[in-house]
């Protein structure tokens, strides 16, 4: 009797919001509790209760395998460094910019289409200096990344010797 | 020539049967019939039962009919032979004695009266029959049906325009449930249709949904639709087979489920 209750109550032709596909271009396009997935061109709305959204986090600067506060970069000299990221959600393509005041001369090395960041795992990446002498220091990076229509904004620092 | 004289025999033996007169070897002649046409014993027997017709309480007139019908009950030849003669006193007095149980609210009794002069009187228009028959079956009509329908018969067919008799006799042989069976059926598959019906809204609102964005309170406004057309088409869908079987249940225990039964007290005149 219960059960012909729910069935009554629920009914049964509909399908569920994840499966059902509704076409979206933003969040604001999806029912409640769903959201917009522009993930690898799906472009449909998906239910949070069976799949979350990317979320990027950013872990920090990466010297010899640990994360480190801040690091310090010669000048005159175009240098590599590692930062490290998280994906909490679901696996996305993430863009990933570096952005500094201009005589640090900061750039992304990650592939400008998008890198791929699985659910849950770690994400290392790199990104290139090139300081003018006399930059003020520390200097601010600004880190951007968007994935699946998301973005994301860290901020991190860097030493520059005079 | 032995065909003429077997012929001549089995004649005059046939005509034997039908004489005045019984013969007897070796005893004087039986007459088969009283010379005034009624025997004495019949002619008292019907004035004890004029009477009684007038004096026993009405609820002890049943052995008073009994006696009316002797004459017509016996199949002894002598018997046979005054049924003319008796008949008009008879009914005379069938006619007091139903009346007057009438009258009484001696339904039963009436009822015998009155049917066993219908009988004799050859089964001719009888409305005081129709009536209490069917005062009779009104009163059985819940406790005994099938008595009630049987007595309900017999009154129409004394009367065939006493519309009492006819409406009971109609009721008591008609399935009461055959139209709202029937109408639970068509109501099954009116709900088996708007049930399909509504599926389908499901399936159209979903496939607009796929087609193109739209913002996301049309799009709330559309899932709700489509959730209120999938509650009812379910509801409907699951109602369908259970009111359209519920319907044949329904209408067939509406079958009546007895047949007619005549009472031990009717008809009141067998004759042989």
């Amino acid at each position: 009797m219960k059960a012909v209750l729910a069935l009554l109550v629920t009914g049964c032709a509909a399908q569920p919001i994840d499966s059902l596909g509704i076409a979206c271009m933003q969040d604001s396009d999806c029912p409640t509790n769903t959201w917009c997935d522009l993930r690898f061109n799906d472009d449909v709305c998906r239910d949070l209760d069976v799949i979350q959204p990317p979320t990027i986090t950013f872990d920090g600067l990466v010297v010899g395998g640990a994360i480190v506060p801040t690091i310090t970069v010669p000048t005159h000299a175009v240098t590599f460094h590692d930062f490290r990221m998280h994906d909490l959600g679901s696996e996305t393509d993430a863009v990933i910019t570096f952005t500094g005041p201009h005589c640090v001369y900061a750039a992304s090395e990650t592939r400008s289409d998008g890198e791929l960041i699985r659910a849950g795992d770690e994400f290392d990446g790199q990104f290139t200096t090139d300081p003018d002498p006399g930059c003020a220091s520390p200097a601010p990076l600004a880190i951007a990344v968007t994935a699946s229509g998301r973005s994301f904004m860290f901020t991190t620092t860097i030493q520059i010797p005079p | 020539m032995r065909k003429i004289f077997l012929i001549s025999i089995i004649t005059c033996v046939a005509a034997s049967a039908h004489a005045e007169d019984i013969a007897v070897v070796a005893a004087p002649g039986i007459a088969a019939v009283p010379a005034s046409g009624l025997d004495p014993d019949v002619v008292k027997r019907l004035a004890d039962a004029d009477r009684d017709a007038a004096a026993v309480p009405p609820a002890a007139l049943g052995p008073v009919i009994d006696r009316v019908l002797v004459t017509f009950e016996s199949s002894d030849p002598f018997s046979v032979a005054q049924r003319p003669a008796a008949k008009p006193r008879t009914l005379a007095v069938l006619t007091k004695i139903g009346e007057r149980a009438r009258g009484a609210g001696e339904l039963v009794i009436a009822a015998r009266a009155f049917d066993a002069r219908w009988t004799l009187g050859g089964g001719g228009h009888d409305v005081q029959l129709a009536e209490v028959l069917t005062t009779w079956a009104e009163r059985d009509e819940d406790a005994q049906p099938g008595r009630a329908l049987y007595l309900a018969r017999r009154a129409r067919t004394a009367d065939p325009g006493h519309d009492r008799a006819a409406d009971l006799d109609d009721s008591l042989s008609r399935n009461h449930r055959a139209l709202t069976g029937k109408l639970a059926i068509v109501a099954g598959f009116v709900a088996l249709a708007a049930g399909i019906y509504a599926y389908t809204r499901v399936s159209a609102i979903e496939d607009d949904l796929k087609a193109h964005p739209r913002p996301g309170a049309d799009v709330d406004a559309m899932l709700a639709d489509r959730d209120r057309y999938d509650m009812i088409g379910t509801g409907l869908l699951v109602a369908a087979p259970i009111v359209s079987i519920g319907g044949i249940v329904w209408m067939v225990s509406g079958n009546p489920s007895y047949s007619p039964v005549s009472p031990g007290e009717l008809p009141a005149l067998v004759q042989r």
